[in-house]
């Protein structure tokens, strides 16, 4: 019904439009970082491979699955993606994915899909990567340590990347972070209980039918190191940031605030009286010039689409 | 080039201040003339915004009750004492309008574009091929394993008793709800990996050599170029018009 799960799509105009652009620019230097490893690599063939994984990625992610009897939730497929083709690939995997349920789909907003970007793809990816090979360690390949190793990389690349989601909300202004962090780390801890169990049963059901595909449990595949580092950097940051953040939320609108005239943060500081909430008000002359330049476009936009419609129109005959 | 736009009305809704209304208004009625020209049945486009928009509502509008602010009025209903904050209402306000205008325009976006033009037209952005490669292999087999959910769906719907009916294996049932997803979802894996094996056997056989050549590699054109310098410094007066009549 209504319960469609919002999962982590932040839509446009949730963040301020300076952390938008800031993240946006995130995203995009990590992208060409992924492109150049998967330039250098060599590894030709996992080019379709990681069209068609997104494809699968995409369709899974309408896979619903009933947790705790009543909501349903639906996965992200970072973890998934990262087993199957390491993670610079994944990265561009997810990118593909979440960037055609922005814009094709409306599914979180363009001006936030860097940010989406950032969290879901980038640090998703780096930090179910991060829980899968430091817990490689210590499982040392046994078949029951697979589904572990699976279930930890899922659930934090969920739990992770809502914080940060949380925290860009809250940085934003848009929600208060005393509720924000502790609500969305909440419920994504339990969404990410189901995508860890998911991830972990994909997992050995692959594993069992082909587990050649699964080219990241290889012993002999040097580990990424950066990628590792970077992901167990971010998790940390995140999670001493997060409750910080929410149990100081008025320095987070300190940071909200100089970030600059743009940011939305700046609003509940005003006195707003209800009177200025029509044009009008402010400055009798400027709004009657801005409203006949609106009726003037207005009326010569619908007249110019009119007439070419019915030129068209006789033409077509 | 009809990305510039959308990016560039999107920053443009963005950027200009809280309150201006006249700036909504008339992007509003740029957006909505765009809409009734294009010839899409009204009520479609309406109808799509609004579905989007509804989950977002949902979220925003428990806000400007909870958020703590001294300008707060409280109303009193029966035992319960609301406050509402006045200010984050009116931001609340804003931001569904803001929310409301960039879908809007999205959705006209989407509407009039033949997805596979949209797609290809991302080469002559300048996004790199092997992304824009990724993109539309994963558009045209996403149908492929849409159809494979559905149809792993209803063949587990039609093989097995759903597992809320028998109460004593309740408990049980989301295990093996999550179990069996899981498969279904590695299997899908299995596939793309299968898929994608022939796939890449195809292409090295029609001479792919590593190289992405694109046939649709467009480079924008310089009118266009010239249409979205336009397009920047409209929005740019749009702007500096809001911000000097409403002030900050």
């Amino acid at each position: 019904m209504f319960t469609k799960q919002q999962l982590m799509h932040i839509p446009d105009g949730f963040l301020s439009l300076i952390l938008s652009l800031i993240l946006w620019a995130v995203a995009v230097i990590v992208i060409f970082l992924a492109i150049k490893h998967y330039a250098k690599g060599g590894e030709k063939q996992k080019l379709p491979l990681m069209g068609v994984l997104a494809a699968a990625i995409f369709a899974g992610q309408m896979l619903n699955f009933t947790v705790v009897g009543g909501t349903s939730g639906h996965l992200l497929g970072a973890a998934l993606a990262t087993l199957l083709v390491g993670p610079w690939e994944a990265v561009l995997v997810m990118t593909s994915v979440v960037s055609v349920q922005a814009l094709i789909f409306q599914d979180g907003g363009i001006l936030a899909l860097g940010a989406n970007i950032v969290n879901m793809a980038v640090i998703g990816v780096a930090v179910s990567y991060a829980a899968y090979k430091l817990l490689e360690k210590l499982f040392k390949n046994s078949n029951w340590g697979i589904g572990v190793k699976g279930f930890m990389a899922g659930w934090f690349s969920i739990f992770i990347a809502s914080l940060a989601a949380a925290l860009e909300l809250a940085v934003s202004g848009t929600s208060p972070a005393n509720i924000a962090i502790p609500a969305m780390g909440g419920i994504h801890a339990l969404i990410g209980i189901g995508e860890g169990l998911i991830t972990m049963a994909a997992l050995l059901f692959i594993a069992t039918t082909k587990k050649e595909i699964l080219s990241q449990t290889d012993k002999g595949k040097t580990v990424d190191k950066s990628v590792l580092i970077a992901g167990v950097i971010i998790a940390l940051i995140l999670a001493v940031l997060s409750p910080l953040a929410s149990s100081h939320p008025d320095g987070l609108e300190k940071v909200a605030e100089n970030l600059g005239f743009l940011s939305l943060g700046r609003g509940p500081l005003y006195n707003i009286i209800p009177d200025y909430m029509f044009p009008g008000i402010h400055n009798e002359s400027l709004a009657t010039i801005v409203a006949g330049v609106i009726g003037v476009l207005l009326i010569a936009s619908v007249a110019l689409f009119t007439y070419k419609g019915k030129k068209d129109g006789t033409q077509k005959k | 080039m009809k990305w510039v736009g959308v990016f560039i009305t999107a920053i443009t809704t963005l950027a200009v201040p809280d309150f201006a209304w006249a700036v909504y208004i008339l992007i509003a009625s740029i957006l909505l003339s765009m809409a009734i020209g294009s010839a899409l049945p009204l009520s479609e486009v309406l109808k799509r915004t609004f579905l989007v928009e509804l989950p977002l509502l949902l979220i925003l509008i428990p806000l400007p009750f909870i958020r703590k602010d001294p300008a707060a009025v409280e109303l009193p209903i029966r035992i319960i004492t609301i406050t509402l904050s006045i200010s984050e209402l009116t931001r609340m306000f804003v931001l569904m309008i803001r929310s409301w205008l960039i879908i809007l325009c999205m959705v006209l976006f989407t509407m009039t574009t033949p997805t596979d033009t949209m797609l290809t037209s991302l080469s002559a952005m300048r996004v790199p091929a092997v992304l824009v490669s990724i993109i539309l292999f994963m558009w045209r087999y996403l149908a492929l394993f849409a159809e494979l959910v559905n149809s792993m769906s209803a063949a587990r719907t039609l093989r097995s008793v759903p597992p809320l009916e028998n109460s004593h294996r309740k408990k049980a049932g989301m295990i093996w709800n999550i179990k069996n997803s899981g498969s279904m979802l590695g299997s899908l894996f299995v596939r793309a990996y299968e898929h994608s094996e022939r796939i890449y056997q195809a292409m090295l056989l029609r001479g792919f050599d590593g190289n992405i050549r694109s046939a649709f590699h467009k480079r924008l054109s310089s009118s266009q170029m010239l249409q979205i310098i336009f397009i920047v410094l409209v929005a740019f007066c749009f702007i500096i018009g809001a911000y000097s009549i409403y002030g900050q």
